[in-house]
């Protein structure tokens, strides 16, 4: 009877952490990417892409990437937040994030549609651009996901 | 009873277990947010981006990057190439070789140069790039087709960028970008030496864009100090883009990218050589 009490208490704590465990969002990012992929075909071609692991903490947090596009050409930019628990807003800016003349070009808050994990953004005028990804602040303890970002070019 | 219990055990175990190889995988070059202030101040929040060399040749080749032989570097060299430094930075350069090749029609240097660049992935461990997809058979089954080759050439950089992130490699792709970089520059301002026009001039100019992402990206991955030497050769070479710095869209002078090829050049020897 003792063993049996102590069986169903392992078994209950392992049940909780399992439960716990499942609610996490997946982050595979080749797969995150691979989704992106095929929305570059047919007319634009892989450039580029990076994976940005986001951790939510008690207070709001940015970071950034800087993207060199060539004067002239046409580019496609593809997100996938489908490894996101919880919403974060994506914005792109002309000029570097710290700079007081910056204007926003692209704003996920702008286009977020219920249901929808992938959004694309295609400059007009193509120069070094700045993706700012700004993370919320949580009172959850170790929630974490990532976004996958993809560039495709058309010469 | 008891053995129901256990089976329970076991099956959250198991569930447990598969979840946790599943959700989580290695990602090294990601960008981890930890940055606590609400605004981008620091550049260390940055991460940089940088661009497929096969981008950058075909952007060369429709500004008049024309085939001149001789150029590329020798495939015999590759048996030089014996520290991992060497071997990461000339599959770089190698790269662009290819590149430079499939965009002029030169399939059958195209898939020597592919080669080299089968034999430098197994010494650097990456020979996984090259057995899945069958790269070396689409490439032979496609000689003579541009368009079949650029997209080859294109799946080739996905898998490399996927299989260094996969891998936890990811502070190799700036080490190969800045060779394939060197290489293609060293290529249009050679070419442009015989063939020179305003749009290749243009072009070569606009890659102070890049150099700059590349140094940035170097010296983040160089925790070692492993690049040092590379960074300040890069450096020297940025130096030469610091007279457009004032107007974005200007453009080099004729001397001044006389200038710039000879530096390019001399990196490029110390990589190759």
């Amino acid at each position: 009877m003792k063993k049996s009490l102590i069986y169903s208490s392992f078994a209950l704590l392992l049940s909780i952490s399992t439960a716990f465990t499942f609610e996490e969002v997946k982050c595979i990012a080749s797969e995150l990417k691979a989704e992106l992929k095929q929305l570059l075909k047919p007319e634009y071609k892989y450039d580029s892409s990076q994976i940005t692991r986001v951790t939510y903490k008690k207070e709001a947090s940015q970071s950034g990437i800087e993207v060199p596009l060539f004067m002239g050409e046409k580019y496609r930019f593809l997100f996938n937040i489908a490894g996101l628990p919880k919403d974060i807003d994506i914005t792109i800016y002309d000029k570097k994030p710290t700079s007081k003349n910056k204007i926003a070009l692209f704003s996920l808050k702008d286009v977020k549609e219920e249901g929808k994990h992938i959004y694309s953004f295609e400059p007009v005028k193509s120069k070094k651009m700045y993706i700012v990804y700004t993370i919320p602040a949580t009172e959850e303890e170790n929630l974490k996901g990532c976004v996958a970002f993809l560039l495709g070019y058309k010469l | 009873m008891k053995i129901n219990i256990i089976s329970i055990v076991f099956i959250c175990f198991v569930f447990a277990a598969c979840e946790d190889s599943t959700t989580e995988e290695p990602i090294e070059n990601e960008t981890t947010i930890e940055a606590t202030s609400d605004k981008i101040q620091q550049e260390e929040s940055l991460s940089y981006m940088l661009p497929s060399p096969l981008q950058i040749a075909e952007i060369f080749k429709n500004s008049g990057l024309n085939f001149v032989g001789d150029l590329t570097n020798p495939k015999e060299k590759i048996a030089s190439y014996n520290t991992k430094y060497n071997q990461k930075l000339n599959f770089g350069i190698y790269s662009a070789d290819m590149a430079y090749c499939i965009i002029n029609n030169q399939t059958q240097p195209a898939i020597d140069y592919l080669h080299n660049l089968k034999q430098l992935s197994e010494k650097l461990w990456m020979t996984d790039i090259f057995n899945s997809m069958g790269l070396s058979k689409r490439l032979e089954s496609n000689i003579g087709n541009h368009d079949s080759l650029t997209i080859i050439m294109a799946d080739l950089q996905i898998l490399l960028d996927d299989y260094l992130v996969d891998n936890g490699m990811g502070y190799t792709g700036p080490i190969i970008f800045a060779g394939a970089w060197i290489e293609t520059m060293y290529l249009g301002a050679e070419v442009n030496k015989t063939n020179s026009n305003e749009k290749l001039i243009y072009r070569l100019s606009e890659q102070a864009v890049v150099l700059d992402n590349l140094i940035k990206a170097l010296t983040q991955a160089d925790e070692d100090n492993d690049f040092t030497e590379l960074i300040t050769d890069l450096k020297k070479i940025d130096a030469h883009f610091d007279v457009l710095e004032t107007n974005e869209d200007a453009v080099l002078t004729e001397s001044q990218i006389n200038d710039l090829s000879i530096l390019i050049a001399q990196v490029r020897n110390k990589i190759i050589q």
